[in-house]
């Protein structure tokens, strides 16, 4: 039975991979690793016992040998961050749509950006991004994705140092990962026939990932295993588990706010005071 | 249609014996451990409010957040003055809601509609000229007899048409604890009949069917169903104080779940961790070890 997918391990030699925590029958916890990066048709698995001893895990495996001949036993001693040895997160961005998506009870771009700005006041590590609202057109998430990478990209420091020890390729670059972060409904808006082209979801969970964050009545596994690319790389979507259940949607609070109810601590305060200065979602609004 | 603040047509109606134009004053009273306070109290509060303001019978004017004394002794309880100072810096933004320290002052703990008595007395102190009769004072630690309790009501005295007798203080909470009135030894009956006759109960729930199944299957909240008004919560806001504290224990963030200033203040002060889960392990509550020893306090 999986536990749990996709969480991220660098191993030397072989890079970057997933591991699969699963738990047997007789309820002992189990790992099972995808070797090689995603794109590369064949895969190792190889099934080991995890030690723990505070942040550095021992892997004991059967077989790391790509089509290994014979069984070999590899002791490996990785340090890892807390949280099994994962990603770091290092920034958020927060990207309002272009007011020309054309979606029902839109406020302008500058209030949509105006309002994050305000509720990520007191984030150090969130911030907003104006730039696809800003352009002339709607515009496919993918294409934001990749402008987004590149100004990564751009903003590294030209000389690259050596990697931490690990000097084998193809080993943890300097350019932070770039995962578009969604909700469940939107991974099953994957399924709405022309809402998405198939070649952009292939690039947004090949070439980028997806990082999704579970909502009532969705079961985001369900619509990962019904889909053949995003099965393909569900070892690159990676399912947030939401210990509260919070189901607290724009749209909720639109209507809230059409009716002159409260929606004190739903939005932050400064936002609330936006919205009321400048008349934003009352009935007539729409 | 439904709505948080739409008048229900399948509430029972309230047929007003004084005049319609002149509004009850409320006050929402919640008691709790608030440990910690979390976003989803103080929506029980907003929710409250707008419903309440909606029928269009009621004004509500405070709302009063009364943390539970220590000696409460529930499990992961951590001290009183910093869940009194949580909540303060929760309402802090709240140009209506309160924190008020009475019942955590208390040496021992104290029976919710003891407190509801607290704050109503209080009210009427301080409302000058719009007063009832004072209930009769009690020795402290003396169980009020329940005649006393039935003299006390019919002892009200009918006020004229414009004052409806000052704020009237209600019970706010969620559908636990009106489902807990059903756990054996954790609430008097004199005290919930007390709660629901006398005061009100104001009770947010998203389930609003199993909150009225449980109304109807309990023959004392059933003869006050006209006093327990139900606010349906349309949206699943599962934010639990229990939640939160697991959250804290894992180095999980809380942002957002609970008010800044709170999340600040429990980094700050290192409080919730593996330790303090386990105050009071073993420990029984205080209102079922007061209840199933009986006799008076």
């Amino acid at each position: 039975m999986p536990v749990d997918y996709g969480r991220g391990l660098w191993l030397p030699w072989y890079g970057r991979c997933g591991v699969v925590m699963f738990r047997t029958s007789t309820g002992q916890l189990r790992f099972m690793l995808h070797l090689g990066s995603p794109g590369q048709t064949n895969y190792d698995f190889a099934t080991f016992a995890l030690a723990f001893s505070q942040d550095k895990i021992a892997v004991l495996s059967t077989c790391l040998d790509p089509g290994c001949q014979a069984v070999r036993f590899y002791m490996y001693t990785i340090t890892v961050f807390p949280c099994l040895g994962l990603y770091q997160v290092v920034g958020g961005i927060i990207s309002p749509v272009n007011d020309k998506y054309g979606k029902k009870d839109l406020a302008a771009a500058r209030h949509r950006v105006a309002m994050a700005r305000l509720a990520l006041q007191t984030s150090d590590w969130i911030r907003v991004d104006p730039w696809e609202s800003e352009q002339a057109q709607w515009m496919e998430t993918v294409k934001v994705l990749r402008h987004h990478h590149s100004q990564l990209l751009g903003s590294l420091p030209q000389t690259e140092g050596p990697d931490h020890g690990m000097t084998r390729s193809p080993g943890p670059s300097a350019v932070p990962e770039l995962k578009l972060l969604c909700g469940a409904d939107v991974l099953k808006t994957f399924q709405t026939p022309d809402l998405w082209q198939e070649a952009h979801i292939q690039e947004i969970v090949e070439k980028f990932g997806l990082v999704c964050v579970g909502r009532a009545g969705h079961e985001p596994k369900g619509y990962i295993s019904g889909s053949p690319i995003l099965q393909r790389y569900q070892h690159n979507i990676h399912l947030a588990r939401e210990p509260v259940q919070n189901d607290i949607s724009a749209t909720y609070i639109r209507q809230a706010l059409g009716r002159g109810h409260s929606v004190k601590y739903l939005l932050p305060d400064a936002v609330i005071s936006y919205i009321r200065d400048h008349n934003l979602y009352t009935r007539d609004a729409s | 249609k439904g709505g948080v603040g739409a008048l229900r047509l399948d509430q029972p109606l309230q047929i007003l014996g004084m005049e319609n134009s002149a509004k009850t004053e409320v006050v929402l009273l919640a008691c709790g451990s608030f440990n910690p306070i979390t976003n989803m109290h103080l929506r029980l509060f907003e929710l409250a409010k707008d419903h309440m303001n909606g029928t269009g019978k009621y004004r509500v004017v405070k709302g009063i957040i009364s943390p539970v004394s220590d000696a409460y002794r529930k499990k992961g309880l951590i001290a009183a003055h910093h869940r009194v100072i949580m909540a303060e810096l929760a309402t802090k933004s709240s140009t209506w809601v309160e924190v008020d320290t009475w019942e955590s002052l208390q040496k021992e703990w104290t029976e919710t509609a003891k407190v509801l008595r607290h704050h109503q007395e209080k009210l009427e102190a301080s409302n000058g000229g719009h007063q009832q009769d004072p209930p009769v004072l009690e020795r402290p630690g003396r169980k009020r007899k329940w005649t006393e309790q039935r003299q006390d009501f019919t002892q009200k005295k009918v006020l004229g048409p414009k004052t409806k007798g000052g704020p009237k203080v209600k019970l706010l909470c969620g559908a636990d604890l009106l489902e807990s009135f059903g756990v054996p030894n954790l609430w008097k009956s004199e005290d919930i009949a007390q709660i629901v006759g006398h005061y009100g109960l104001v009770c947010v729930t998203r389930a609003g069917n199993d909150a009225q199944k449980f109304i109807y299957e309990s023959d004392v909240l059933w003869q006050h169903q006209n006093n327990i008004h139900l606010v349906r919560e349309w949206v699943t806001n599962d934010i639990s104080s229990t939640k939160v504290r697991q959250a804290l224990r894992r180095g999980l963030s809380v942002r957002y779940l609970v008010p800044d200033l709170v999340q600040e203040y429990i980094e700050k002060h290192g409080l919730y961790s593996a330790e303090s889960e386990e105050r009071n392990a073993g420990v029984v509550l205080a209102p079922l070890r007061r209840n199933a020893a009986g006799a008076d306090a």
